[in-house]
C-alpha cells in the first residue's frame, strides 16, 4: 500500500543526504522537511508535528542526535513520533553514547547505515510507521 | 634566610617517616616482645649463673627488678591493645591517635631507663657493661620518638646514670653492689677520675648517638617525602596520559566519522545512480555533489595532515624561529585575494610600517594560522562583505573590550608590549555566543569551536561546507607558539580572530620556560 502523504522531518546537517532523502522518498508519496540542525529541528516538530523523524547521530557535537532523540521522547507533544536514526558510526559506538546519556536502552525505533540505499530507507521508514499504526490502533 | 631541609626536618616535631615506623612498632608490639626477650634472657642468665657458681650472692632486687619488668610488661600489653582497640585505632593513624601513641612509647622508655639504672645499681653499678644499653635505649630513641623527647630521654638517662655514679663515689648510696660478687672488688666506682671519665663518655656516647641517629631518621624522612612527591606527581602523570588517551580515542573515533561522511555520501549518491532513483535531469547535479563530496574528503585528509604535523612539531621550533610575522600575512593576504574575489569580499592588509613585526613562531605554522583565519572569514562572509587583516605590535589585551573572549593563555604572566598581533576582522554572519562561551570548559560536551571537528550552529544552519579543523589547527599552532587567542562576534555583524605571537622581547622569558619544562620532564623521568 502507498503512503498517503506522510510527513517526515530530516534533521542532518549533511546537504546531500537532504538530496538524496528527497530522490528516495518523495517518488514513494512522502512529504519532506528537511532542518541542518537540532534546534532548528525542534522547532519545526512543534509547529509542523511529523508522521516520523531521521534524525541524523552526529551533528554539532557527536551525540546531539541521541539528546534530541530522548528530548522528543520526553515531550509529551513528541513522545509518539516515531524516530529512525541515521548514522555513520558503528553499533558499539551508539551504544557507548547511550550509556554516556545514563540508560541501557536507546529511544529509536529504526536504525539507518550511512551509505544506504534507497530500499533500506523505505523499508525502515514504512517499518517505523506500521509499528506506530499498530501500536495506535491497539 | 631559608632553614635547609634537614635542619628543618630535624626540628620537626615528628618526622613522616618516624610516625609511621612508631605506629608501626606499636602495631606489632615490637617493643614488648623486646622486653620480654631481655627479661628471659636475664632471668636465663641469672639461672646459668646460679649453676656454675653455686655459692653466688646476686641481691634480690636485680631478680625483683626483672620481675617487675615483666609484670610492666604485662601492663603495657594491656595498654597497647585499649590503644589500638579504639574505632580510631585503625589505619590510617589520626593526630590523635598518634599523640597518644608518641606518650605511650615515651612512658615505656622512661620506665625502661629507670629500670635499667635500678638493676646496674645491685649488679656493679658503673662498673657493670651493661651500661652500654643506655646507647641501644637511645638509638631507640631517636629514630622512634621526636627529637626533643629523645633528647629528654638522653638527659633521663644520663641524669640517673651520674647520680648513682656520684652518689655511690660519695656513699651516698651504700651499700655498693659488685659486678660479679664472686671476684674481687675493683672499687673503680670509688675513683673520682674513673667516674668522671665514665659519665663523660657516656654523655658524648648519649649525645652522638642521638645526633647522629636523629640526622639520619631526618635524612630517611626526607626520602620519605620525596618519595611520596615522586609517587604523586607519577600517579599525575597516569592520570594525564590516561586522559590523553581517551581524548585521542574520542579524537580518532570523530575522525573516523567525519572521513566516512562524504564517503558515505559519494557511495549513496552512486548507488542511487546505479538503481535508477537519480532522474535524468537530477544527474548533473548530483554527479557534481560527488565531486564536492571527494573534494571535501581529501580537505579534511589534508587538514589532518596539517593538524598532525603542528602537533608533531612541538613547542621548540617556535621558540628557535623568529618570524616576520607582516610579511607573511602580507603574502597569505595576496594568496588569498582571489578567493575574497570570488565571494564579492573586498580583502585588505594593514601592516603596521616601521615596527620591527617579528615574533617567535614558526613561519610554516604561522601561515597555516592565518590562512585558516583569513579562510573562514571568507567563508563565512556572504559578499559583498568586507574582510580586513591587521598586523601591529602592542599588548596582547590592546583594542579589545569586555566582549573579547580569551580562549588560551598559555602563561599566567601579565601582559607586555612585546606582543606581535595578527586579527582577522569581517563583517560576515558571526558565531553563536554558546560556540565561543564553551571555549574555556573542554569537558564540556557542547565543545567550542575550537575543538576538533566542532562547528557553529549558524554556519550549519547556513549550510556552508567546512571539516571543523581549521580553528583547532589555529588553536594547536598558537598554544604551542606560547600565544594567545581572542574572539570577538557579533552575530549577523561579523567576528574579529585576533592571535598574538610573543615577540623577540619575550624570547628569553620562552626559553627559560621551555628550558625548564625541559628540566623537570628529565627529572621525572
Amino acid at each position: 500500500m502507498k503512503p498517503q502523504g506522510e510527513h517526515i522531518l530530516l534533521i542532518d546537517d549533511d546537504q546531500d543526504m537532504h538530496e538524496a532523502l528527497k530522490m528516495i522518498l518523495e517518488p514513494e508519496g512522502f512529504r519532506l522537511t528537511c532542518c541542518l540542525t537540532g534546534p532548528l529541528g525542534l522547532e519545526t516538530m512543534h509547529r509542523d508535528p511529523p508522521d516520523l523523524v531521521l534524525l541524523d547521530v552526529m551533528l554539532t557535537t557527536p551525540s546531539e542526535g541521541f539528546h534530541l532523540a530522548y528530548q522528543i521522547k520526553n515531550d509529551d507533544r513528541l513522545k509518539e513520533i516515531p524516530v529512525v536514526m541515521i548514522s555513520a558510526i558503528g553499533r558499539t559506538m551508539e551504544m557507548d553514547f547511550a550509556a554516556e546519556l545514563g540508560s541501557d536502552y536507546l529511544p529509536v525505533e529504526k536504525f539507518i547505515n550511512k551509505p544506504f540505499e534507497a530500499a533500506s530507507v523505505l523499508a525502515a521508514v514504512r517499518e517505523a510507521l506500521a509499528e506506530k499504526d499498530h501500536h495506535n490502533v491497539r | 634566610m631559608r632553614t635547609p631541609q634537614h635542619i628543618s626536618s630535624f626540628l620537626n616535631p615528628h618526622g613522616q617517616f618516624r610516625a609511621k615506623v612508631l605506629l608501626a612498632m606499636v602495631r606489632h608490639r615490637w617493643f614488648i616482645r623486646l622486653r620480654w626477650l631481655f627479661v628471659f634472657a636475664a632471668l636465663a642468665l641469672l639461672l646459668l649463673e646460679h649453676l656454675l657458681n653455686p655459692g653466688t650472692a646476686r641481691h634480690s632486687a636485680v631478680v625483683i627488678c626483672i620481675v617487675v619488668l615483666g609484670l610492666i610488661n604485662v601492663n603495657w600489653t594491656i595498654l597497647g591493645r585499649q590503644l589500638l582497640r579504639e574505632p580510631e585505632g585503625a589505619s590510617p593513624a589520626t593526630p590523635t591517635l598518634m599523640t597518644r601513641i608518641i606518650w605511650f612509647a615515651n612512658a615505656q622508655m622512661t620506665l625502661d631507663i629507670l629500670l635499667l639504672t635500678v638493676i646496674l645499681r645491685y649488679s656493679g653499678g658503673i662498673e657493670n657493661p651493661m651500661v652500654v644499653f643506655y646507647l641501644f635505649h637511645m638509638l631507640i630513641a631517636a629514630l622512634l620518638l621526636r627529637p626533643l623527647n629523645a633528647l629528654l630521654q638522653g638527659l633521663w638517662a644520663l641524669m640517673l646514670f651520674s647520680g648513682l655514679a656520684i652518689g655511690e663515689c660519695a656513699g651516698w648510696i651504700a651499700p655498693h653492689h659488685s659486678f660479679l660478687p664472686y671476684f674481687a672488688e675493683t672499687n673503680l666506682h670509688t675513683n673520682w677520675v674513673f667516674v668522671l671519665i665514665e659519665i663523660g663518655v657516656l654523655a658524648t656516647a648519649v649525645f652522638g648517638a642521638l645526633y647522629f641517629t636523629l640526622q639520619i631518621s631526618a635524612r630517611l624522612d626526607e626520602q620519605e617525602h620525596s618519595l611520596r612527591e615522586a609517587n604523586r606527581a607519577l600517579r599525575e602523570s597516569q592520570d594525564a596520559i590516561r586522559d590523553l588517551q581517551a581524548r585521542r580515542a574520542r579524537f580518532m573515533q570523530t575522525a573516523a566519522h567525519q572521513l566516512k561522511s562524504p564517503l558515505a555520501g559519494v557511495q549513496t549518491l552512486a548507488g542511487l545512480i546505479r538503481d535508477g532513483v537519480v532522474k535524468a535531469d537530477a544527474l548533473q547535479p548530483t554527479c557534481a555533489r560527488i565531486i564536492r563530496r571527494c573534494k571535501e574528503g581529501i580537505s579534511q585528509v589534508t587538514e589532518l595532515l596539517t593538524l598532525a604535523r603542528v602537533q608533531q612539531a612541538g613547542p621548540t621550533r617556535n621558540s628557535e624561529s623568529v618570524t616576520d610575522v607582516g610579511e607573511i600575512v602580507r603574502r597569505i593576504c595576496q594568496e588569498y585575494a582571489p578567493q575574497a574575489e570570488e565571494k564579492d569580499n573586498v580583502l585588505s592588509c594593514q601592516v603596521s610600517n616601521g615596527v620591527n613585526l617579528r615574533a617567535l613562531v614558526d613561519p610554516v605554522s604561522l601561515a597555516d594560522c592565518v590562512g585558516n583565519l583569513i579562510d573562514n572569514a571568507i567563508k563565512y562572509t556572504t559578499g559583498p562583505g568586507k574582510i580586513e587583516v591587521s598586523v601591529r605590535r602592542g599588548t596582547a589585551a590592546t583594542g579589545h573590550t569586555e566582549a573579547v573572549t580569551l580562549h588560551c593563555q598559555s602563561d599566567s604572566t601579565a601582559p607586555t608590549p612585546d606582543w606581535i598581533l595578527v586579527a582577522v576582522k569581517d563583517n560576515g554572519m558571526g558565531i553563536e555566543p554558546e560556540a565561543i562561551g564553551a571555549v574555556d570548559d573542554p569537558s564540556s560536551d557542547n565543545g567550542s569551536i575550537f575543538d576538533s571537528f566542532r562547528r557553529g550552529s549558524y554556519a550549519l544552519a547556513a549550510g556552508i561546507p567546512g571539516t571543523g579543523l581549521g580553528l583547532a589547527i589555529v588553536r594547536e599552532i598558537v598554544e604551542q607558539a606560547n600565544g594567545r587567542i581572542f574572539v570577538e562576534s557579533i552575530p549577523d555583524d561579523g567576528s574579529t580572530f585576533s592571535v598574538a605571537f610573543p615577540g623577540l622581547g619575550r624570547s628569553r622569558e620562552i626559553r627559560e620556560e621551555h628550558q625548564k619544562h625541559s628540566l623537570d620532564g628529565n627529572t621525572s623521568h
